[in-house]
């Protein structure tokens, strides 16, 4: 099974944003390009602030978390189940460098996803458990289908939160690749708490002190508590652009078939 | 057939954007709305210009060129092909203001698509020039779209795109008999001159005295002649919120099978 470790952001001031990652987040730099664009590492993902400007050609150039990665077994078993999955699907060459995937394909919403025989430049030595990402939120307009995109195409296993919100009639699915929980949302809801934003909504951490996190968050941030149905996560905060990231310690999120990440 | 008669902008300052178009491109305004969006029209089209705020809830919040809308005749109609091309096709309620169709759809790759039966508030089809005569999309799968502007709204694939077939480029034209809509492949390194714009690219005004526009238009901004080997379209130059607007009198453009709109 494919496993997701990058995520993409556009930054204006990817020095900033990583300072504060690095501060109140755990996480450490792995190096930075000539055009200011840095990636650091939670132990496990590569996080990748690409400094925003018009020589980055993506699709779209809005400030925010903006596409995932993830480590394969064979780029050309997934290409082929790509082109099985969408006959005329878009496969583009990435740099394969500490900041970007090696190629790249389009989920059914048109995010762009990197792909990687590599780590994304995280080495095994870097591995930790806490604080690590464990949650990935897209808003969709057809969650079945990206589902069905990250199923067949990715290897990912729909899990049994996915199949509840089925039997309820709700459009929200979730699938796992062993690591993180992959939320599908609806773009378009009225759930209370529901943010609009189309594509990645926001990524979740989790923490194994939510207290001592939370004191250091609160100097310089507000932080709201999660809607109490929610199956996920116990705090929602925004980093210095705006980007949404919810912080779980003893909630925790589903990773797999009957397996959960929770510190506690 | 359905007739695109309504573009979607976003803007910071839609005052100072309808105050260009007025001012070059002999557009009129219909009207505004208390949150600063600004409606103006061509004669035949409504050109929204939406105040750029978190409460649009649109799918792409970035400063340019959103959305397009069509007249229809029957909604019903259209919803029906459309579910019957999608199946899972999401249909959303607009307001049916003068800023709004009255529901959307999405395209392919996840544009939305306004639609009404009644004529965004243009109160006729005045089809004078300077008036907008060409829309062009860079997309990932043009072919794609084509199917959907056909099977779903009825456009004719006009003759400029069987050359294209022929020649083995993917790009692809439709019209509806009053505009011109390209969809050109977003990734396209070996076209000189292509501008890596995901979503509109471009919309194309036709005028009368083309000398006189540019002779205007030179006073307040760069233009550019148009790659020799292009179909359509003389001069290039962007709005004061970098929005790409082409002019042409001669070369005009296919707006139905075989049936051209030019000057001379």
């Amino acid at each position: 099974m494919a496993t997701l470790r990058y995520i993409a952001f556009i930054s204006e001031n990817p020095d900033k944003i990583t300072e504060f990652y690095n501060r109140f987040l755990g996480t450490k730099e792995l190096g930075r390009s000539a055009e200011g664009d840095i990636s650091i590492t939670d132990g496990f993902y590569n996080l990748t602030f690409f400094k925003k400007r018009p020589a980055l050609r993506e699709p779209i150039m809005e400030v925010g978390l903006h596409h995932i990665g993830l480590q394969v077994d064979s780029i050309e078993d997934v290409k082929a189940r790509y082109m099985k999955f969408n006959p005329r699907g878009v496969i583009v060459e990435e740099s394969g460098d500490l900041h970007q995937g090696e190629v790249r394909i389009y989920d059914p919403e048109c995010h762009p996803v990197s792909l990687s025989e590599k780590s994304f430049g995280v080495s095994a030595n870097d591995e930790k458990r806490f604080p690590r990402i464990r949650h990935i939120a897209y808003n969709a307009l057809d969650p079945e289908r990206m589902l069905q995109f990250y199923n067949q195409v990715l290897g990912l296993h729909e899990l049994p939160a996915s199949y509840v919100r089925r039997q309820q009639g709700l459009g929200n699915r979730f699938g796992g690749d062993g690591f993180t929980n992959l939320a599908i949302h609806p773009f378009y809801t009225r759930t209370e708490g529901h943010e609009v934003r189309f594509g990645i909504n926001h990524i979740g951490f989790l923490v194994d002190s939510m207290q001592a996190t939370m004191a250091e968050l609160s100097t310089v941030l507000k932080i709201a508590p999660r809607p109490s149905n929610r199956l996920y996560a116990e705090f929602r905060l925004r980093d210095p652009e705006g980007n949404a990231l919810d912080l779980s310690q003893t909630k925790g999120w589903e990773v797999d078939l009957g397996k959960w990440e929770k510190a506690a | 057939m359905a007739a695109i008669r309504y573009i979607a902008f976003i803007s910071e300052n839609p005052e100072e954007l309808a105050k260009f178009y007025h001012r070059f491109l002999g557009t009129r305004e219909l009207g505004r709305s208390p949150e600063g969006d600004v409606s103006i029209s061509d004669g035949f089209y409504n050109l929204t210009f939406f105040k750029r705020r978190p409460s649009l809830h649109e799918p792409r919040t970035e400063v340019g060129l959103n959305h397009i809308g069509l007249q229809v005749e029957n909604l019903e109609e259209v919803k029906a092909r459309y579910l019957d091309f999608n199946p899972r096709g999401t249909i959303v309620t607009e307001p049916d203001d003068l800023h709004h169709g009255e529901i959307r759809i999405h395209d392919i790759e996840g544009n939305p698509v306004t639609l009404s039966e009644k004529d965004f508030g243009v109160g006729g089809t005045d089809r004078s020039l300077p008036g907008v005569r060409h829309i062009a999309y860079n997309t990932h799968d043009p072919e794609g779209m084509r199917q959907f502007y056909s099977e779903a709204l009825g456009l004719r694939e006009v003759h400029g795109s069987y050359i294209y077939r022929r020649n083995g480029k993917l790009n692809r034209f439709v019209g509806d008999t009053c505009t011109n809509l390209a969809l050109h492949p977003f990734y396209n390194s070996a076209s000189p001159g292509h501008e890596m714009k995901f979503g509109i690219n471009h919309i194309g005004f036709l005028v009368t005295d083309l000398k006189a526009t540019i002779d205007a238009l030179s006073s307040a901004v760069a233009i550019q002649k148009r790659p020799d080997d292009r179909p359509y379209a003389e001069f290039r130059f962007t709005d004061p919120d970098g929005n790409r607007l082409d002019l042409s009198q001669d070369q005009g453009w296919e707006i139905d099978l075989n049936k051209w709109e030019r000057v001379a």
